[in-house]
């Protein structure tokens, strides 16, 4: 008997044994369990999920520069190259020559990615006890990083909020998990919008300590970088200005336009002399300079380093800025023509002394231009696009007084003209300050979508596919799902046209 | 202590013996009729008793008989048995003559032995007369055309370079289908590291009765390879001296335009594009006719004729406690290409010691170094040597002249070549190097031992351990590049440690039955680990090394881990009825790292069945059938053809959300993993029979194999919106089956002269049973599609349909037969249903004459069917818009006037190449005499006087001739020509081989 115990004993030994040889573990990669293990951990995960927003698909390239090319403020520079890899650098995002292959291949996976990396970081957070504070700092982030990656994937892929009356359109799949496999449909607008305010207000909330101040941050130093209070109010802003609701709009921007927090920053001209120029030129010194740029006015604001990997598109420096003088895309005429001579903003457009001839670029965020060519600070949210939304709502529903007040601090900044319509004529205006003050920072095509306009590109587009104007509704503002996705999907289904 | 037992042991049982002895003892020495060599293990049996003995190490024995009138018989395995009547003599010596039957050859199968008759599976072996001293390192790839069934394929002369096996058709999709490489008993990578004339034998197992003892690594069929080892007696020394010279096979086989083609070419190109070419505005067109210009061969500069040469040194010998092999070789190739050359060295011992007669160990190592100079980048491409003296005009010097800019000469060579993105091919050789440096180990034990008669436990631990480092190095002067010189070093090691403990047991039941039962286990560890690093920027051409740069190298550093473990019991019986019926069954479970607990462990078995007809007397009172055996077999073999880590979710260290002046590392998702994942399951069937024919001077095999590949391994893509493009799952299925047919005959065997014949034919189908649900077709890449129905890997894209008479412009077919010259309305279809990829058939047909010393052999491969894509003939057919780059001959016969039919469209420079299409597509049908060898043995008469056993010369020639209509460089390289591809050449060599 005792023989047999110890045969049993033995053999129980070795398949343990054997199970343990079996389990081959990587070094260069981690599991779930070491990957989220601890606190620390869990942070490392975090900056891998705010990393991701700076993918060439999203804020590090593809949304942002695909905003404003798509619209009245693009144009192809006349030295565009005719050929060759800067040629190919989203020409379809001016062009608009969209299909389902290859425009915005990149900004579906890398908004997905990001949400699924935070869903990971959510489920782990359910799982495991953290310390408290940390873990409702970690879980506010990850739900306002949730809501504004599926905001901004309807803001592509899917028509603007009132295109149906009862949101019943169809928006992105609003994901909660990361299942691998499975194939989820799309929500409908209103869905998605639904499960957004209910992420963007529980993230609020939190945020939102007891006493009125924001709760206690685990990093220290300064956190434009990463979301807060603010930054999550700011996202519940734009969900209501988007639908057009500005009563709650305008409350939630003046949240972060009467906090104190933040100050407009100055516009100050300086001669800088950036690599391949000769001579000096003015550019704005709070723009001219690696991230933070316009610090005191920056509620969330990312680096883009080309060197920090994961920037497939070598990020928008080759796409607004120097390249041998032939950037892929540029600032139209029209936008340019909209600036009096006296406004400082006029720095932000800078012609190029390149070879062949020379052409008006993008100098508005060049970094430093410097060592560090390929790094700039990408704006994601900032006062300004705040001031001009309390402006609007206002004009719209409230004070045209405050108003205008608000437009003032924008136009003398600037050193531009002061802005006294009224009425219709003063919601336009602040319409044409914000196409204005935000040109290149990734909203006017989310806006002209928002107030369901199209709109007719000036005698410097070339194109020849009708896309110089466009006209609402059209197609081309729900942008096709990329190819691979209705592929593997049987439950995706595509947008219209494509 | 031990001793003085065994002593009294022996006396006890050798004492009565001696009484007896007045009967009378009878001793001699047994030879082999052949060498005239001693043989030992004969049995020596007195017929109709069971007194017998055995021959010692000398061949000697000594028996007692009880009269006259006994009858000795001898017999040893491979010989005929001898006998003979005692009679008077007390001495009796024998010459035994080696049976011309095959059927009692021994085998190597996986962990033993078995004879050719008892076995029941599928496999060839090819002996080590084929393999040695052949003027190539790459053992595998002579074995092209030895052997039905194996298909030997990506055959190219880049020195070290290695072939591809595939043994009865491509099985799996996510794996390369390469074999399981066993090398005595341990399974190790096949690599240039070996030396061939280590190789006693080389064992395809083809079969799942052959393979499944492999378990879950054998689906792809399994190669044994087999050292030798010393033979007790004398010591044998051998020595091989070999040199040879090589060239390009056929040099004509891709033919570039001359300087004044060229500048009638681009002219023409320039005119037709609307371009002036007389124009110095026109870039890379401006081409007078009065030009300046060079007549610049860049092909004949970047080629040579290579050399190869190989010296052997070999020993064996032994008493009869302790054998030993022994062999020192040095191998040195240079390449056809500049900047290629190969250097081996290699040792290896391999000794068996007898400890007791019950208790013997074996211990063998193997050492190499190799040394390796590659084309830059590995070849390929602008700044490959080859591909780039395709790119480069020849209007261009290689060296700078008083007009070339100061900025375009590096170290006087010439970089101002825009054809070729300024890559220099000739400077290449001198400004660039790309060395490997290797070594490997590779150190075994086994232990046997022999507790009680017929029982034989062994055990064994072996490692595989090997180190290369690659260092890549360009000089600042190479101004192609603008980093100012860039130095890179990668390194990679492996080990593998394997470790088995097996039981033989062998037991007769009654005279009739007969079993042989083997159980054991195994333990099997891989690891491997691969770095790099790099760095830009270069000083000084002398200080070199990968860190000397003065600034980073981006993306050059770099690290990575794999490995896997398996675990696994085994078991093989075999039942022997009469000599005649033979039943085999085999079983293992393996469990494997590269499968998640739920799935990690398989089972795999195999059943064989073999029925020697000729044994029955109705057969064999057939003269003619000096053999016949029927044979059949079914078993289920496996394949873990994923990824180390592939079934684990994993999370990478990574996305670094650095602030500005804060580094702030991230991870980030990596691998979303399938728990489910398992084994790659292939059944196959496999019947055939083998036939002797007039007392076997003509020997047939003839084996037929079904194989279902089924929950193949690969990617599936999956809904982006998980933030994962694809999962690795289980989703395809493929089939096999095919015929193979070998034939040895001896045609003439007549005195001194013997003439002999072996031929064998192998065809296979490929067809993909299903992808993954609800796909029918699979696009690979822009060109190749699975489809289901269909053999995998089909060449997919628009038909050709020549040019358009009246205005020179390429056409297509569209889906309704019509033509079309716009490329994206063509219909993009299947090339042909079958043959695709893989061929119709292959196989090689070999004859051997001797005569007295004189000895020739020749074998010819052939491979019908099957069709390569000429994609490196594409890129220098451009139809005038190859910017500048220099362009095949072919383009001459351009259509030039309404009218003119041609398949040559007209050259523009402004036309832009569509895409692939079936004008790229070439039928990769060819006979190649692969291998003629003369050779001459000295009569011993001769070397007796030398004092040498043995001393002969021969002259050889690899690739002599090739019978193809393709048209490139190289048929033989792969599926795709590009530029990449490295010539094969034709090697001709002279040896010298004594024998001491």
């Amino acid at each position: 008997m005792k023989k047999i115990i110890f045969i049993i004993f033995v053999l129980a030994g070795f398949s343990y044994a054997c199970e343990d040889y079996l389990d081959f573990q990587p070094k260069t990669l981690l599991t779930p369990e070491a990957a989220l293990y601890s606190e620390e951990d869990v942070v490392l995960a975090l900056n891998g999920v705010y990393s991701s927003l700076q993918k060439a698909g999203y804020l590090g390239t593809q949304f942002t520069v695909i905003a404003d090319a798509a619209t009245d403020n693009g144009v192809w520079p006349a030295d565009r190259e005719s050929s060759g890899t800067n040629h190919d650098r989203l020409p379809f995002a001016y062009s608009l020559d969209l299909n389902a292959y290859n425009t915005a291949d990149e900004f579906w996976p890398d908004g997905y990615i990001t949400i699924a990396s935070v869903n990971n970081i959510l489920e782990r957070l359910e799982a495991v006890e953290f310390d408290a504070d940390f873990e409702k700092r970690v879980k506010a982030e990850c739900l306002a990083i949730r809501a504004m990656t599926h905001f901004d994937l309807t803001r592509i892929f899917a028509q603007d909020y009132n295109f149906t009356a009862d949101q019943s359109h169809l928006a992105v799949p609003y994901l909660f998990k990361s299942e691998p496999g499975t194939d989820p449909p799309r929500n409908t607008m209103a869905e998605v919008y639904q499960y957004a305010f209910a992420d963007i207000n529980e993230a609020i909330s939190i945020l939102q300590a007891s006493d009125g101040t924001e709760l206690s941050n685990f990093r220290s130093g300064d956190d434009i970088y990463f979301f807060n209070y603010y930054s999550a109010i700011g996202v519940r802003a734009r969900l209501y200005f988007y639908m057009g609701d500005y009563v709650n709009a305008l409350d939630d921007s003046d949240v972060i336009v009467t906090s104190g927090r933040y100050i407009l920053s100055d516009y100050t001209p300086g001669l800088q002399t950036p690599p391949a120029f000769t001579d000096p030129v003015l550019f704005l010194n709070e723009w001219f300079k690696l991230a933070p740029v316009v610090e005191s006015e920056a509620i969330f604001q990312l680096e883009v380093d080309e060197d920090d990997g994961d920037f497939a598109n070598r990020s928008f420096i080759d796409i607004f800025l120097a390249n041998d003088g032939n950037a892929a895309h540029g600032p139209s005429a029209d936008l340019l023509a909209l600036y009096e001579p006296a406004d400082v903003r006029n720095y932000w457009w800078v012609d190029e002394p390149a070879t062949p001839s020379p052409d008006r670029h993008v100098y508005k965020y060049p970094g430093s231009l410097g060592s560090n060519a390929d790094a700039h600070a990408i704006q994601v949210m900032r006062l300004s696009e705040f001031v001009l939304m309390s402006a609007e709502c206002e004009a719209r529903v409230g004070s045209e007084a405050r108003a205008l007040t608000l437009l003032k601090s924008i136009t003398d900044r600037a050193g531009a003209s002061e802005i006294t319509s009224t009425g219709t004529q003063l919601v336009e205006d602040i319409i044409t300050e914000r196409r204005k003050e935000l040109a290149w920072e990734g909203h006017r095509l989310f806006d002209l979508k928002r107030l369901q306009r199209g709109f007719v590109r000036g005698s410097d587009c070339t194109l020849t596919n009708g896309n110089c104007t466009v006209n609402y509704p059209t197609n081309l503002y729900a942008w096709p799902i990329p190819i691979n996705e209705i592929n593997a999907n049987p439950n995706m289904e595509q947008n219209p046209g494509y | 202590m031990k001793k003085l037992l065994l002593f009294i042991f022996l006396l006890i049982v050798l004492v009565p013996v001696q009484v007896l002895a007045q009967q009378r003892t009878i001793t001699g020495t047994v030879i082999s009729s052949a060498d005239g060599e001693a043989l030992p293990g004969v049995n020596v049996v007195i017929r109709g008793t069971m007194t017998g003995t055995t021959t010692d190490v000398d061949g000697n024995y000594s028996i007692t008989v009880q009269n006259q009138d006994a009858i000795l018989v001898f017999s040893f395995l491979g010989f005929n048995d001898y006998e003979i009547v005692v009679g008077s003599s007390s001495v009796i010596d024998v010459s035994l003559e080696e049976s011309l039957e095959m059927l009692d050859e021994v085998v190597v199968i996986g962990y033993g032995e078995t004879t050719r008759k008892s076995f029941t599976g599928s496999l060839t072996s090819v002996e080590s007369e084929s393999i040695k001293d052949i003027p190539q390192q790459d053992a595998i790839s002579m074995l092209q055309g030895k052997s039905a069934g194996v298909y030997v394929s990506n055959i190219d002369g880049k020195p070290g370079s290695t072939s591809s096996i595939l043994i009865r058709g491509l099985g799996t999709f996510n794996g390369s289908g390469s074999p399981l490489y066993v090398i005595d008993g341990i399974p190790a990578a096949s690599s240039n590291t070996f030396n061939p004339n280590d190789i006693e034998s080389v064992t395809f197992l083809k079969d799942a009765a052959a393979t499944s003892i492999y378990g879950s690594r054998a689906a792809d069929g399994v190669v044994l390879i087999t050292t030798k080892k010393g033979k007790a007696g004398k010591t044998n020394i051998d020595f091989t001296a070999q040199y040879g010279v090589t060239n390009i096979e056929n040099p004509k086989g891709f033919q570039l335009l001359n300087a004044s083609q060229y500048l009638e070419y681009y002219r023409e190109a320039a005119i037709n594009g609307g371009i002036d070419p007389d124009d110095p505005a026109s870039g890379y067109l401006y081409l007078p006719l009065s030009g300046d210009y060079y007549d610049t061969d860049w092909f004949d500069l970047v080629t040579r004729t290579g050399t190869t040469q190989k010296y052997e040194l070999a020993a064996s010998g032994g008493s009869e406690a302790t054998t030993f092999y022994f062999s020192l070789g040095y191998y040195d190739e240079t390449g056809v290409v500049k900047g290629s050359d190969f250097k081996r060295y290699t040792g290896r011992l391999n000794l068996i010691h007898k400890v007791t007669d019950k208790l013997d160990f074996d211990v063998k190592v193997f050492g190499s170094a190799t040394r390796q100079n590659d084309e830059w980048g590995g070849g390929g491409g602008r700044g490959g040597n080859l591909s780039g003296s395709y790119n480069t005009s020849p209007l261009k010097s290689p060296y700078a002249d008083e007009n070339t800019p100061a900025t375009l000469n590096g170290a006087g060579f010439n970089f101002d070549l825009p054809s070729n993105a300024q890559h220099n091919p000739v400077a290449l050789a001198d400004l660039t190097s790309n060395f490997y440096e290797g070594y490997r180990a590779l150190p075994s034990l086994r232990l046997n031992y022999y507790p009680i008669p017929n029982l034989k436990l062994w055990a064994s631990a072996a490692f595989d351990f090997s180190y290369i480092t690659r260092k890549e190095f360009m000089s600042k002067y190479y101004l192609a590049e603008t980093e100012g010189g860039r130095g890179d070093q990668t390194w990679s090691q492996a080990l593998t440690s394997n470790y088995n403990a097996v039981a033989e047991y062998t037991f007769n039941i009654s005279q009739d039955h007969s079993l042989k039962l083997l159980a054991g286990a195994e333990a099997y560890k891989r690891i491997s680990e691969d770095g790099a690093a790099g760095s830009v920027t270069f000083g000084f051409d002398a200080i070199n090394n990968f860190a000397a740069g003065q600034a980073t190298s981006v993306g050059k550093l770099d690290y990575d881990y794999f490995g896997g473990t398996l675990l696994s019991v085994f078991s093989r019986a075999d039942y022997t009825y009469g000599e005649k019926l033979f039943v085999h069954g085999s079983f293992r479970r393996d469990g494997s790292s590269v499968f998640g607990p739920d799935n990690r462990w398989g089972n795999f078995y195999a059943f064989g069945l073999g029925y020697s007809l000729s044994d029955e007397p109705f057969i064999e009172s057939i003269d003619m059938i000096s053999n016949l055996k029927l044979k059949a077999s079914y078993g289920i073999a496996g394949n873990p053809n994923s990824g180390d880590f592939d079934w684990r979710k994993t999370y990478s260290p990574g996305g670094a959300y650095n602030l500005p002046g804060a580094p702030n590392p991230g991870t980030v998702i990596n691998n979303p993993g399938n728990q489910f994942l398992k084994w790659e399951q292939s059944s196959q069937l496999n019947i055939g029979f083998d036939i002797g024919l007039l007392g076997n001077r003509i020997t047939a095999t003839v084996e037929y194999y079904d194989i279902r590949s089924i929950d193949l391994i690969s990617e599936r893509p999956i809904s982006l919106t998980s933030g994962y493009s694809s999962i690795i799952d289980n989703i395809a299925q493929i089939k096999n089956n095919g015929i193979e047919l070998t034939i040895n005959t001896v045609n003439v065997s007549a005195g001194d002269f013997e003439w002999t014949s072996s031929f064998n034919i192998s065809a296979n189908k490929n067809e993909v049973l299903s992808l993954a649900t609800d796909v029918d077709t699979l696009i690979i890449s822009d060109d190749v599609a699975h489809i289901k129905g269909q053999p995998a890997y089909q060449w997919f894209m628009p038909t050709y349909a020549g040019v358009d008479p009246a205005t020179g412009r390429p056409l297509y077919y569209t889906s309704t037969g019509e033509t079309t010259f716009n490329y994206s309305n063509a219909e993009i279809k299947v090339q042909g249903t079958y043959p695709t990829i893989a061929p119709r058939f292959y196989g090689g047909f070999e004859n051997s004459f001797t005569f007295k010393g004189f000895r020739l052999s020749g074998l010819f491969y052939f491979r019908y069917g099957g069709k390569i894509y000429r994609s490196l003939y594409q890129d220098h057919m451009m139809s005038g818009s190859g910017g500048g780059g220099n362009m095949c001959v072919d383009e001459l016969d351009r259509w030039q006037n309404p009218g003119d039919i041609t398949s040559v469209p007209k050259l523009d420079a402004t036309y832009v190449d569509p895409g692939p299409s079936s004008r790229w597509l070439e039928d990769a049908s060819y006979i190649r005499l692969r291998n003629l060898e003369l050779s001459y043995s000295l009569p011993s008469s001769i070397t007796s006087k030398l004092g040498m056993l043995d001393l002969s010369f021969s002259l050889r020639a690899l690739n002599l001739i090739t019978f193809t209509k393709f048209g490139g460089l190289n048929v033989s390289s792969g599926v795709t020509e590009d530029g990449s591809d490295y010539p094969v050449p034709r090697t001709i060599t002279f040896g010298i081989n004594a024998n001491f």
